[in-house]
């Protein structure tokens, strides 16, 4: 009886071996990875950006004049905070979680627009002497809604699952607002302020290499990278 | 000497020995019928034995005596299983199983005190299938009750409990019953008193076009959820003479009506619609929660949705899930509330809901000057109308009433020649016969037929009628097929069906599903003559107010815009941001203190006065509130009777603690406190100076510990995750002495104890 009892764990540890590394971003070291970089540029015709409207907290949230931060064109009409990834990479270079952070700073969240691993311990801050609500949502459910009332206080949350976070203050500041991309692989970036991004140690091999940004909505471009080689791309919006 | 005659004697003893030969005969005879192949329980048993080797199996014929309910039956002789656990599955004859649900059906109706034909019919003292099932024996009244029709037997007992756990198809049935007004021509002894299904035409001639009317009489269309004016000249177009006669009957009522109609005070005739008006009534309409039982029905009218105000351009919706298929979907939310303990069947009706009429051509139908007296104030028009009154002001009424005198979404037809004042006596008399016979007085105040009865035949005992009492019509079928649920189920789906030349029939048609007419069979099976004896009936005063709540929940269309019982409210899915529009009541038992909602039932202030939609009032009693605050109640399986909370008063050395940390945590920065609200945002929350005769202490402790859990959706932050704290100072840091602090402060905002005014009902909140 034990006998069978211990072939039975076995086949069930060996298919739980099996379909983890099946559905699980697996690490490792890459050889001869390439490189994905390039720019994002928004070649319409950008308005400046709006002047947000304070409508609380004025001695606080009104010391300097805000903007809107949802389209943001930078030199050379580079987008900024656009989301660059590969889909769905299954194996490549060690995922490591670490630490990132959220921090209500004068009524608005720093990063606007952030990228992280699975994993990773997301710090919320409150740098302001006002309540902030920091509620971040996936799509379908609350990740966490902290209340931080003090200034200096920091809440630690880990992120466990992969999605988009919308991040929004319900304590009266309606102008406040962020996204947080989580992936379960390590290829991801954020466009700087012309645009640019770039993705290294990238296993050769043929992919898809996804856009998103929170106006525009996304773009996918397939790219194949080769063994050492820098695969230069530039993504455009009109 | 003998007696008889030596030849005599010879005959005798001949007889004798006939006689004798015969007994013997039908001795062997009557042993060889009974026996082994003859009795087929003893297949059974010995089936049984088989499965349970060892196990008593009752070793010839079983019976059950039940004195009370005069039942005598042996069922189990056969049915063996019945109460043994572990007897399930396709392997196992049914004759043989185990009872379904048996924790339900033999734990609550122990088979010692109820029996088995009680509740499943059939002649209990056969031993044969075919004869203990009454289907092979033409003598017994009532066969075996098959399939759903077993829960008829359920309402005998459970009269004035509703939602039964067991009996789905049967809620279903006495859901409908009410509904579709059944009670209007059918009285059903010892049922809640019904109301009238449809509005009153007291004062008809000023509310509603006489072409229309006549139009809606000759042939009604099914356009809300729960009510239906039946078809009183159903498939007319079938037949030219029952064509003739609808149209000639319909105008007769209608002269009738508006002929009777009593003078009703209105707003001055409106010339003109003041476009700007109607545009701001437009803007109401969509807010203030109409929508949460009407809809407007023109292509596109419909679609809406209401997100606050924000200043900064969000990102759309589509750009926050079109990355789902690469990142996963969260799915529905994880932290679901927990499963309520006993299962239930929805309170909400299938299908499309629409609680109210659809608005879609209401300009067209009604007279533009009666809107705005109607939305002002429904009790002035009709007394018992079920549209709530919603507090307007004169400039609202005005606005809402410009904007429904634009929606004519379909042509009224004019009026017949024949329909124009002064009528013709002999037509309205024709019309009070009709409308006596028809019974238009069971659903509608009409003038004049207030003393008039029901149109139809009592159905108290109507499960009890032998099949061959009923008129099968013209064709009937062969005699074995005359059963009951064959004559009932043809009668709900076409009630005219059985007509002959010489039985004319009168009752109406209406539209049901297929499930809700196999209900309606069901529960009409459940009517009985004979009540229970005593001790068997369901007496549980609670459970009837529950029912009562229940039945008020559903009657007043409070599903239409509160989410209850995991339902989302139909008004919800306008609202983008869910805390713009009506609270879920689910855990509202266990939030609310129950005096307060009695209190607010009966006069429903402006509980969150920063939103449009509004808590209309529903003129309820004392006993609809009552009935409503003990549901809410049971169902967080609170104590009932319930009795007020009690917050103790803090003490000085314990404020001079709470105070600082109440106002550190700046819970004023959303909520308002004693009616003060402070702040220039259209975002706020409840009331904390309500907090001591609104809120149940323990609930906001839960709420305070994970407000998102207590109140899936809630926009309340958790100030304590995980046990840590904002100040790590105060009481040594430690989270739940704070958090009793702090409910301790919020119960003492400078309020007086809860009360409420017996003689008015009104709560008595104590302003700062």
């Amino acid at each position: 009886m034990s006998e069978r009892r211990g072939v039975g764990l076995s086949v069930v540890l060996a298919m739980l071996a099996w379909g983890s590394s099946v559905l699980a971003y697996e690490g490792k070291a890459v050889e001869g990875g390439g490189t994905v970089t390039g720019a994002a540029r928004f070649l319409g015709h950008a308005p400046a950006p709006k002047k947000l409207e304070i409508t609380k907290d004025h001695a606080v949230c009104a010391k300097v004049p805000k903007y809107s931060e949802v389209l943001i064109v930078g030199p050379g009409k580079g987008l900024h905070n656009a989301v660059v990834f590969l889909d769905r990479v299954k194996s490549g270079k060690p995922l490591r979680a670490g630490r990132a952070s959220i921090d209500n700073r004068e009524c608005r969240y720093e990063p606007h627009v952030q990228a992280v691993a699975v994993g990773t311990e997301m710090l919320v801050k409150n740098s302001d002497a006002v309540l902030h609500n920091t509620h971040a949502k996936l799509p379908n459910s609350d990740v966490f809604n902290y209340g931080l009332p003090e200034k200096g206080q920091v809440i630690p949350k880990k992120l466990t699952r992969t999605g988009l976070i919308k991040v929004g203050c319900d304590a009266g500041h309606t102008w406040m607002s962020a996204y947080i991309l989580v992936f379960d692989h390590p290829y991801f970036a954020v466009t700087d302020t012309y645009g640019r991004f770039t993705i290294g140690d990238v296993p050769p091999g043929k992919y898809n290499l996804i856009i998103w940004h929170e106006k525009l909505g996304k773009q996918v471009k397939p790219v194949t990278v080769t063994p050492g080689g820098k695969v230069e791309l530039s993504v455009e919006w009109k | 000497m003998s007696a008889f005659r030596p030849d005599e004697q010879r005959s005798y003893r001949a007889l004798f020995a006939l006689l004798g030969v015969a007994f013997l005969a039908s001795t062997l005879w009557s042993v060889w019928d009974e026996g082994w192949t003859r009795r087929p329980w003893k297949v059974w048993q010995a089936r049984y034995a088989e499965l349970r080797p060892g196990a008593p199996n009752g070793e010839g014929i079983t019976q059950l005596v039940v004195p009370p309910l005069e039942v005598v039956d042996r069922c189990p002789t056969c049915h063996l299983g019945v109460d043994t656990p572990g007897l399930e599955g396709p392997e196992i004859s049914r004759v043989l199983q185990t009872h379904p649900d048996p924790a339900v059906m033999l734990g609550k109706h122990p088979v010692a005190r109820f029996g088995c034909t009680p509740c499943h019919r059939g002649q209990g003292l056969a031993l044969t299938a075919g004869k203990a099932h009454g289907e092979d024996d033409p003598h017994w009244p009532e066969p075996l009750a098959r399939g759903p029709y077993v829960q008829a037997s359920c309402l005998g007992c459970h009269r004035d409990e509703e939602r039964l756990a067991g009996a789905p198809v049967l809620e279903t049935g006495r859901r409908v019953f009410r509904e579709m007004g059944c009670e209007a021509c059918h009285g059903v002894a010892n049922a809640p008193p019904p109301v009238k299904r449809g509005p009153s035409l007291k004062h008809v001639a000023a509310k509603l076009d006489p072409g229309w009317l006549v139009s809606w009489i000759r042939a009604p269309k099914v356009r809300r959820a729960t009510r239906q004016m039946p078809q009183f000249w159903p498939h007319a177009e079938d037949r030219p003479e029952r064509e003739a006669q609808r149209d000639a009957e319909s105008i007769d009522i209608a002269a009738y009506l508006l002929d009777k109609s009593a003078p009703f005070a209105l707003a001055d005739a409106v010339t003109s619609v003041d476009e700007t008006l109607a545009e701001e009534g437009h803007r109401l309409f969509d807010r203030l929660g109409c929508r949460g039982c009407h809809v407007i029905g023109t292509p596109g009218g419909d679609e809406l949705t209401i997100r606050e105000e924000r200043s900064s351009e969000a990102a759309s919706d589509e750009n926050l899930s079109i990355l789902d298929d690469v990142l996963g979907s969260d799915g529905p939310a994880a932290d679901a509330p927990p499963e309520p303990s006993e299962a239930v069947t929805p309170t909400r009706p299938p299908g499309p809901v629409n609680f109210g009429p659809p608005l879609g051509d209401v300009g067209a139908r009604i007279q533009a000057k009666f809107f705005e007296a109607w939305v002002r104030d429904p009790a002035a028009y009709w007394k018992d109308a079920t549209m709530p009154g919603l507090d307007l002001t004169t400039r609202e009424a005005r606005a809402l009433a410009a904007y429904l005198t634009t929606l004519r979404a379909a042509e009224v037809p004019p009026p017949p020649d024949s329909l124009k004042p002064p009528y013709d006596r002999a037509v309205v008399e024709r019309g009070r016969k009709l409308i006596a016979a028809y019974g238009c007085h069971g659903c509608h105040e009409i003038a004049g037929m207030e003393d008039e009865g029901r149109a139809g035949p009592d159905l108290s005992d109507y499960g009890d009628k032998d099949p061959h009492d009923f008129h099968f019509g013209a064709e009937p079928p062969p005699r074995r097929e005359r059963t009951w649920e064959r004559f009932t189920e043809a009668k709900i789906h076409r009630p005219r069906a059985f007509e002959t030349k010489d039985i004319k029939l009168l009752m109406p048609e209406v539209v049901l599903a297929e499930p809700e007419a196999l209900g309606l069979a069901v529960f009409l099976r459940g009517l009985r003559a004979k009540p229970p004896p005593e001790g068997y009936v369901r007496a549980d005063p609670a459970a009837r107010a529950v029912s009562a709540g229940e039945r008020t929940f559903a009657e007043r269309g409070c599903w239409s815009c509160h989410t209850f019982d995991k339902e989302q409210g139909r008004i919800n899915r306008y609202y983008g941001d869910v805390y713009l529009g009506p609270p879920s009541l689910d855990g509202a038992g266990a939030k609310l203190q129950p005096q307060w909602l009695f209190a607010y039932l009966l006069d429903p202030g402006p509980m969150r006065p920063w939103l449009d939609v509004r808590m209309p009032r529903f003129r309820l009693t004392p006993d609809d509130a009552d009935g409503l605050c003990e549901m809410f109640a049971r169902r967080e399986h609170r104590r009932v009777p319930m009795r007020p909370l009690a917050m103790r008063a803090i003490t000085p050395a314990r404020a001079k603690l709470g105070t600082p940390f109440f106002e550190q945590l700046k819970c004023v920065q959303c909520h308002m406190l004693n009616r003060q609200q402070g702040l220039q945002t259209a975002q706020l929350s409840a009331d904390l100076g309500l907090s001591r005769v609104r809120l149940d202490p323990d609930w906001v402790r839960r709420f305070l510990v994970d407000p998102g859990k207590v109140l899936p959706g809630t926009k309340m932050p958790q100030f304590f995750p995980d046990g840590r704290t904002p100040n790590p100072t105060l009481l040594d840091g430690n989270a739940q002495a704070q958090i009793e602090l702090l409910v301790e402060t919020l119960f003492n905002l400078g309020l007086q104890p809860a009360a409420r005014d017996d003689t008015t009902g009104k709560p008595l909140l104590v302003t700062p």
